[in-house]
């Protein structure tokens, strides 16, 4: 019996392929929702830096004035914290890896041109996909902020900003937001409870 | 190239990290990725070791273990960081008793990333790795990090520097 039992294996050692992937020869193939490397899309991104602060390792650096946005590859640990607290959607957890290297690689991205703020318009409308930035209000970069009467000076479009814009005084009732400083991202607007804010 | 086909064994050292780096080294040495096809072995002993294999991001307590390690291995070496906490010390990097990366004790010649790395990635930079350790052992590795940009320049350098100043803690020390 002892006889069968090894023979089985003998006989599925020879005709079985080898256990071994033999990695460098044939490429290893990752699935779809492999945590590889962050890739952003330029052409939608509006500089908010919500990722860089949330980001656990601080590897994403933006920088509004540069117009830049630059992720530390050896400091990264695709966790995707930042393509989900993206209120652009332009984040993508990519399946590749970043390869080894003799330096901590340091990837810059620079924002195009004016002329892309149209495609970013289009975009969520055409995917599918992304039916969640398509329901949340696509302003252009010209939008501004506004509130309306139903406003309860909660401070939670505060507490939300990204960029600490809004400023509201439960004391005296108002509420104020710096035009300049405002990234247009729409986070308070998804935040609000009473649905009082606007971006047109 | 030549170098390589001197099979290339390698120490493996697990700072303070999740172990998940740990166990993707570990894992290349399994039938399913056996680099031991290509001659590399984990072997026990820094004074037989080429490349050190460091996981985990470095704290107070295995900076000596860590430096030891790298003191006694016979030159040429290379020191191959595996995974985020290795390379620039990843989520532990702002906790009190963690220094960061091991390039804050050891020079690093080669970053793996990933969190945790792969073990193709890591047989990648053990690959690379071996690439410096011929260049160390031809002697041109220098010439080589010159021609190189800018930035590769300043690592290179700051290893240096690290190197020294690790040399001259050691010495107070005794």
């Amino acid at each position: 019996m002892a006889i069968l039992k090894i023979g089985k294996t003998v006989l599925g050692s020879l005709f079985n392929k080898p256990a071994t992937l033999m990695y460098p020869v044939i490429p290893r193939e990752y699935k779809e929702l492999t945590r590889g490397h962050i890739d952003i899309v330029m052409e939608d991104c509006i500089l908010c830096g919500i990722c860089s602060r949330k980001c656990p390792t601080n590897a994403i650096t933006v920088d509004r004035a540069a117009k830049t946005w630059s992720i530390q590859r050896m400091q990264c640990i695709q966790c995707s914290c930042c393509v989900d607290v993206c209120p652009k959607k332009c984040l993508t957890n990519e399946s590749t890896y970043t390869t080894p290297d003799v330096i901590k690689i340091v990837d810059t991205f620079e924002q195009p041109e004016k002329p892309a703020a149209a495609g970013a318009a289009t975009s969520p409308a055409t995917s599918p996909a992304t039916a969640d930035t398509a329901a949340a209000p696509a302003p252009s970069a010209d939008a501004t902020l506004k509130v309306n009467d139903t406003c309860v000076f909660c401070t939670l479009c505060a507490k939300k900003c990204p960029v600490g814009a809004i400023t509201v005084d439960r004391e005296a009732k108002t509420w104020s937001v710096d035009n300049d400083a405002c990234v247009k991202c729409g986070v308070c607007v998804e935040a609000c409870p009473k649905k009082s804010l606007e971006l047109s | 190239m030549a170098y390589v086909t001197k099979s290339p064994w390698v120490i493996h050292y697990d700072g303070s990290s999740c172990n998940g780096c740990d166990i993707e080294v570990l894992a290349c040495l399994t039938p399913m990725y056996d680099v031991e096809r290509f001659g590399i072995i984990n072997t026990g002993n820094p004074k037989h070791a080429d490349v050190f294999l460091v996981t985990g991001s470095v704290n107070e307590q295995n900076i000596p273990v860590i430096k030891q390690i790298y003191e006694q291995m016979p030159e040429p070496k290379v020191v191959v960081a595996v995974g985020i906490c290795a390379t620039s010390g990843g989520v532990f990097k702002d906790c009190y008793n963690t220094m960061g990366g091991i390039d804050t004790v050891i020079p690093v010649d080669v970053y793996v990333p990933g969190c945790a790395a792969r073990p193709e990635a890591i047989i990648d930079g053990v690959v690379k790795g071996l690439g410096v350790l011929g260049e160390k052992k031809a002697g041109n590795y220098k010439a080589a990090v010159v021609q190189a940009d800018e930035e590769e320049v300043e690592v290179q350098s700051f290893g240096e520097t690290t190197d020294d100043t690790a040399v001259a803690t050691d010495k107070e020390e005794v």
